[in-house]
């Protein structure tokens, strides 16, 4: 059993080919951290969502950024903090520079974010320093 | 991701999806996905057993599907999603959209009407 | 440039600095909120804004079913099984309402639930026990029911206890972790667990009641780790669909709390300030009409439930910021209330700077604008200032809803006012004594002064004979003398007295300069004349010598550089032989009825005490039984009237031609006096008028 408030980071590329290796490394982790299957399967499923915003939405430019994750346990709560450098952009809201085409795009678009709100006890968005850090804790 | 289909009695469709449903995985299948719903095939069963992650992608596609088979006044139903994947279902409310059966023989009747 | 002046006026101004540390230090406190008493004084003036513009109902979004006396009559006495709360509740959903609260808390398991009723029956069979255990309990009953709607159950936040994990629906925060800017309970009170599990929305149940009076409500708070919406915000979040509620902060604390779409302002620490409007009966519905039936879904569909108390006895009823007592349930009402008209209140954090600001520039009048003003006008700037100062606090409340204390800045000005006012009363009667003081002396002085020459003029005039008097019944001698001082002690003196049985000796005399030196100078030489001539040996008396011996004497002490003219005569009674001596002064005149007057010519020598030692002359005449001698000082010539012009020799003799024949020394002096104070009329008169006349009688 790891000790507590340990943490444990990955660094990806804003490309949607990170994904995979993301949710892989969830896996182990948490997985070592104790979490159960539940926990995993949340936690890749809310991250999974959340960095593919960030990746849609969060870049105005087409280089190429770092999306750092760390993930720590504290008591009975498990954290994932996502933190990116792109423009001010909180995953759980509607990017203001992209309008959806029609009524079917909003709504899925939506989805992820009504996932994430509905499946995680918080969700903290903070901009510190030009980052955008997005905290999810269940 | 991997996506085949087989046909059943009252020509209805079973389709069985095998792999991580998330943006990788629907890219894998989407166009065959989009054929294997299309005209004139009207009733639908998507077997989810072997799917165990989705993510808001994959609900992306089956709605997508779903949609235009009603459009044509057939019916597309999911068949024993997994625990976990049941739970995403039900809590973004698509399961009140696309009915979800554990019961091949119930899932059969329903589309077939 | 404004600020420079002001600057400067407080460097130089040294009778303002305590005035302006003052204020700095009040507005340093005020800042800091270290004042004391100052909060109390801020939330009357805010609960007055309140009484003063009530909020107004616009929409009716709540309703409150009341578990009041008539439904505790009906049904029972309080708490009613679980199973009839189920039933409340069921007949509530039917009516399709957007969210349904509990404002009651259920902490215990029903001890009426039909399995635990078989407890309190020893001796009952088994088998029976069974049956009745495999029916719902009635906490089950209520757990389903919850269930099917949305339904929120609150817990009440304890500060003691270990900390402890509450349900609570996710929450999404925006900014710096709110966590600790908000108000923390370390457990709670919560439901039976049954129910809790049930419960699609959880809310912390808390009000910040002081002295009985709730003003402030926490939109938020933490029990544990965990954050809670409160029952109000619970409540909308469960109505508008939303997954989570949301919490914005910054670094100076929590900004609003909500849903998507929805903003509430805060205060920093989460909580809201109550707009109330007074009680109102119809947001109150009887528990017992839902339960019997009776009513029109309408009252219900799509509002907001709550489901409360009212009952006496049941609940405190605190009071509200307009005075009212109202049950606790209202109070969430009246907050569901005024997020949806949008008129919730706030205190924003600009507030406190303002505030200060306002008290700084106050403050600043006062002490540096208000000393230089008249107190009439100090008045109507008071009036004026605090009647806009409350005029701008309740039409901000009114308009915009915002929170801004002029009490404070008014206080500290009416305060400043009154401080300064008081300061400048007790310097004024510092001052006023000082000025008084001063006065006192100037008058103890100018009266000393007026006293010495008061006293000098007694003394003066006191030593000066009445001529007519003395020498009442000398019959040979007819002799009068008068002096009007020009001032108040005057340069001439005259004297005259019988130096033995036959010789009268007389003098006239001027003093070159005013005042009292003058007078005391003419004083000390009439007594050297006297006591020099009372010395000398009678029979040969020297009038020339004598004038001699007084000019040493008197020129020895003659500091002033004064010198005195002088007329002095030794008049024989028994053959009329007059010897005399004139130092220096006017020649005398001898008049007689009917003759043109006569110069006595005679010329002795310099006035006295301008050479010390000098042989003075004498020089004789002989009076005859009809002449007057008319000896004045150059009072009389040089009268001057209103035109510049003076009355003169000629003028004198003029006038002394014409006396008559049966006329007196006395008649003379009258007439000559009265003659030129007519010539000088109104003018002041600018030397002592002196007049001496003199007539052998045979």
């Amino acid at each position: 059993m790891i000790e507590d408030s340990a943490t444990f980071r990955l660094v990806i590329r804003n490309q949607f080919a990170e994904l995979r290796p993301m949710s892989a490394w969830l896996s182990e982790t948490i997985k070592a951290m104790g979490g159960s299957d539940e926990n995993i399967f949340n936690f890749d499923l809310c991250a999974n969502e959340a960095v593919t915003n960030i990746i849609s939405y969060g870049y105005t430019d087409q280089g190429e950024h770092e999306i750092i994750l760390d993930i720590a346990v504290s008591g009975d709560v498990l954290c994932l903090k996502i933190e990116d450098d792109g423009t001010p952009f909180n995953p759980l809201e509607k990017p203001e520079h992209i309008s959806p085409h029609n009524l079917e795009e909003a709504q899925i678009g939506g989805l992820g974010v009504d996932l994430i709100l509905k499946i995680m006890k918080e969700c903290h968005y903070t901009r510190i320093n030009g980052k955008n850090i997005f905290k999810m804790c269940a | 991701m991997n996506i085949t289909e087989e046909q059943l009695i009252n020509d209805v469709t079973k389709i069985n999806l095998s792999g991580r449903m998330d943006i990788e995985g629907v890219s894998h299948i989407e166009t065959k996905f989009a054929d294997m719903t299309a005209a004139p095939r009207k009733g639908i069963i998507v077997d989810m057993s072997d799917v165990p992650y989705m993510s808001s992608i994959g609900i992306r596609a089956l709605l997508i599907n779903a949609k235009s088979v009603a459009k044509r006044g057939g019916k597309l139903i999911l068949l024993n999603p997994e625990q976990n994947v049941k739970n995403v279902l039900e809590t973004s409310g698509i399961d009140q959209i696309i009915p979800i059966y554990s019961d091949i023989n119930e899932a059969i009747a329903k589309v077939s009407s | 440039m404004l600020v420079k002046t002001i600057l400067s006026k407080i460097l130089h101004s040294v009778r303002s600095w305590p005035a302006v540390s003052g204020l700095l230090l009040l507005v340093t406190l005020h800042l800091f909120g270290a004042i004391p008493y100052q909060e109390t004084l801020r939330t009357f003036s805010f609960d007055l804004y309140q009484m003063a513009f009530p909020r107004e109902r616009v929409s009716a979004p709540v309703m409150i079913v009341d578990i009041d006396e008539e439904s505790l009559k009906k049904y029972g006495q309080w708490p009613w099984p679980r199973s009839l709360v189920a039933q409340l509740l069921a007949r509530v959903l039917d009516m399709d309402p957007a969210a349904v609260a509990f404002d009651i808390i259920m902490p215990e398991p029903d001890r009426t639930s039909p399995c635990q009723i078989t407890k309190y029956m020893p001796g009952i069979d088994q088998a029976l026990v069974a049956k009745v255990c495999a029916l719902p309990g009635n906490d089950a009953l209520l757990a389903k029911q919850i269930s099917k709607g949305n339904v929120v159950l609150g817990v009440a936040g304890i500060d003691q206890g270990s900390q402890q994990e509450v349900r609570a629906p996710p929450m999404q925060s925006i900014g710096p972790d709110p966590k600790n800017m908000m108000r923390h309970f370390n457990s709670a009170l919560t439901n039976v667990e049954e129910l809790d599990a049930a419960a699609n929305g959880h809310a912390i149940l808390s009000a910040d009641v002081e002295r009985g009076v709730v003003r402030k409500i926490p939109l938020t708070a933490s029990v544990g780790n965990t954050v809670l919406p409160a029952l109000s915000l619970e409540m909308l979040r469960l109505a508008s669909g939303n997954p989570s509620f949301i919490v914005k902060s910054s670094d100076k604390g929590i900004e609003s709390v909500g849903v998507k779409d929805l903003s509430i302002p805060t205060q920093a620490d989460g909580s809201i300030w109550v707009h109330f409007s007074p009680h109102d009966p119809t947001r109150f519905i009887s528990a017992a009409l839902i339960l019997e039936g009776k009513l029109d879904a309408e009252i219900i569909n799509r509002k907001l439930v709550l489901i409360g108390f009212s009952g006496l006895g049941l609940v405190d009823f605190p009071s509200t910021a307009l005075g009212e007592r109202v049950p606790g349930v209202e109070i969430h009402a009246q907050i569901l209330e005024s997020i949806f008209d949008g008129t919730t209140l706030q205190r924003p954090g600009w507030a406190l700077w303002v505030e200060a600001a306002l008290m700084i520039v106050l403050g600043l009048l006062v002490a540096l604008a208000f000393p230089n003003m008249r107190a009439s006008l100090h008045v109507v700037i008071l009036l004026a200032v605090t009647a806009a100062l409350i005029a701008g606090g309740l039409l901000i409340f009114r308009q915009y809803h915002l929170l801004v204390d002029v009490a404070s800045p008014t206080l500290l000005f009416i305060v400043m006012y009154g401080a300064t006012l008081t300061d400048s009363l007790i310097r004024e009667e510092i001052q006023l004594k000082a000025l008084e003081d001063d006065l006192r002396k100037q008058r103890e002085q100018a009266a000393k002064a007026q006293g010495e020459m008061e006293a000098a003029m007694r003394f003066q005039m006191g030593i000066l004979p009445n001529a007519s008097l003395t020498f009442r019944n000398e019959h040979r001698v007819d002799i009068a003398a008068k002096i009007e001082p020009a001032k108040m002690v005057g340069g001439d003196l005259y004297d005259c007295f019988m130096l033995d049985e036959h010789r009268l000796f007389f003098s006239v005399g001027d003093v070159c300069g005013k005042g009292i030196p003058a007078s005391l100078f003419m004083v000390i030489s009439k007594t050297l004349c006297k006591s020099v001539a009372m010395q000398d040996d009678m029979q040969q008396m020297d009038v020339g010598d004598l004038v001699r011996k007084a000019n040493l004497e008197i020129s020895r002490d003659n500091s002033e550089m004064l010198f005195v003219t002088a007329f002095i005569g030794i008049l024989d009674l028994r053959t009329g032989m007059l010897n005399y001596c004139n130092a220096g002064h006017e020649k005398p005149l001898l008049a007689a009825a009917g003759c043109h007057p006569k110069e006595l010519s005679g010329l002795s020598g310099p006035p006295i005490s301008t050479w010390e030692d000098f042989e003075y002359k004498t020089h004789s005449y002989r009076l005859s039984s009809q002449e007057f001698l008319c000896i004045f000082t150059d009072g009389a010539t040089e009268a001057f009237n209103l035109g510049q012009e003076e009355f003169g020799r000629p003028r004198l003799i003029e006038l002394l031609s014409n006396i008559e024949m049966e006329t007196n020394a006395d008649s003379i002096i009258k007439n000559t006096f009265s003659f030129i104070h007519n010539f000088v009329s109104g003018a002041d008169p600018s030397d002592d008028l002196t007049m001496m006349v003199i007539k052998w009688k045979s």
